[in-house]
């Protein structure tokens, strides 16, 4: 795991922690996005969301990447921008968007048999924009964003 | 994520008190998953969760509660829990969880729940 964190680069703070493709590793990405959610100003109810929002995008790249023809990773961008914070989820696996599945409604996931199927609900209900992008060299760029509820806000990095 | 099981009596009814610490989520739900199927293999089908100590739940730890729930429902049983905190409750409420599987506030709450 590679851990890097740059404090204030002009108004953005950005951080970036790259993991194994292991499921092991999805409580450190969950701890990058909710220290750099909390030092944003996002409230604890938020900031729960954002790590759900990001642990079902990297859930999907566990489950589903394949074909992958470097070692497999997770590389989680966090920036923090004075309105938003956008998590980038980059990975080397074959084409795989969630934009392209069918999304439920909780009606319908209570109401199925199944009880896969939530993750998607999660990533679209918690965040405010969802992107996805596909490059063959650069792989699954899937980038969630959230804006701060009250107008633009500084934000704070780490003491 | 640790596990703590706990046999409980009351008049006509076994509960099982599972204390959950940690995270729930999809490296560590199986775990849980083991010890939930093994009481209803063995015909415990009461079962309260203290979540007291748990941080953090994800879809895939949603999702074994609900099969828990779906299957000690099949059997006359129920699932409670109870200790869970603000922002998990809020969690559970948001995506609908709370009107299929009690929170209670505590465990006095929770077996009271359990045995009307």
């Amino acid at each position: 795991m590679a851990q890097e964190t740059v404090n204030k680069v002009g108004a953005v703070n950005k951080v970036v922690v790259v993991v194994p493709d292991n499921s092991g590793y999805l409580n450190v990405l969950r701890q990058a996005v909710g220290s750099t959610a909390s030092l944003m100003g996002f409230d604890a109810v938020t900031v729960l969301q954002l790590q759900m929002a990001i642990d079902e995008a990297c859930s999907n790249v566990i489950e589903h990447g394949q074909g992958a023809d470097r070692p497999p990773a997770i590389r989680l961008k966090l920036d923090a921008l004075p309105c938003k914070l956008v998590m980038h989820v980059q990975d080397h696996c074959s084409r795989f968007s969630p934009l392209e599945k069918d999304v439920q409604t909780l009606d319908q996931y209570f109401e199925s048999s199944k009880t896969k199927g939530l993750g998607l609900v999660i990533m679209h209900q918690f965040v405010d924009e969802i992107r996805h992008s596909y490059r063959s060299d650069t792989g699954n760029r899937l980038s969630l964003t959230k804006f701060l509820p009250a107008g633009p806000k500084s934000p704070a990095g780490p003491a | 994520m640790r596990i703590t099981a706990e046999e409980y009596q009351a008049t006509g009814l076994t509960v099982q008190v599972v204390k959950v610490d940690g995270y729930l989520d999809a490296h560590t739900f199986p775990d849980l998953e083991k010890h939930l199927r093994g009481f209803i293999d063995s015909g415990r089908y009461h079962i309260i969760l203290d979540f007291e100590t748990l941080d953090y739940i994800s879809s895939a730890g949603l999702g074994l509660l609900l099969g828990i729930h779906r299957l000690i429902s099949q059997r006359d049983g129920r699932l409670k829990i109870y200790n869970m905190s603000e922002s998990l409750q809020r969690i559970f409420e948001v995506l609908g969880f709370a009107r299929i599987i009690e929170v209670c506030p505590d465990r006095e709450a929770a077996l009271r729940a359990l045995e009307n």
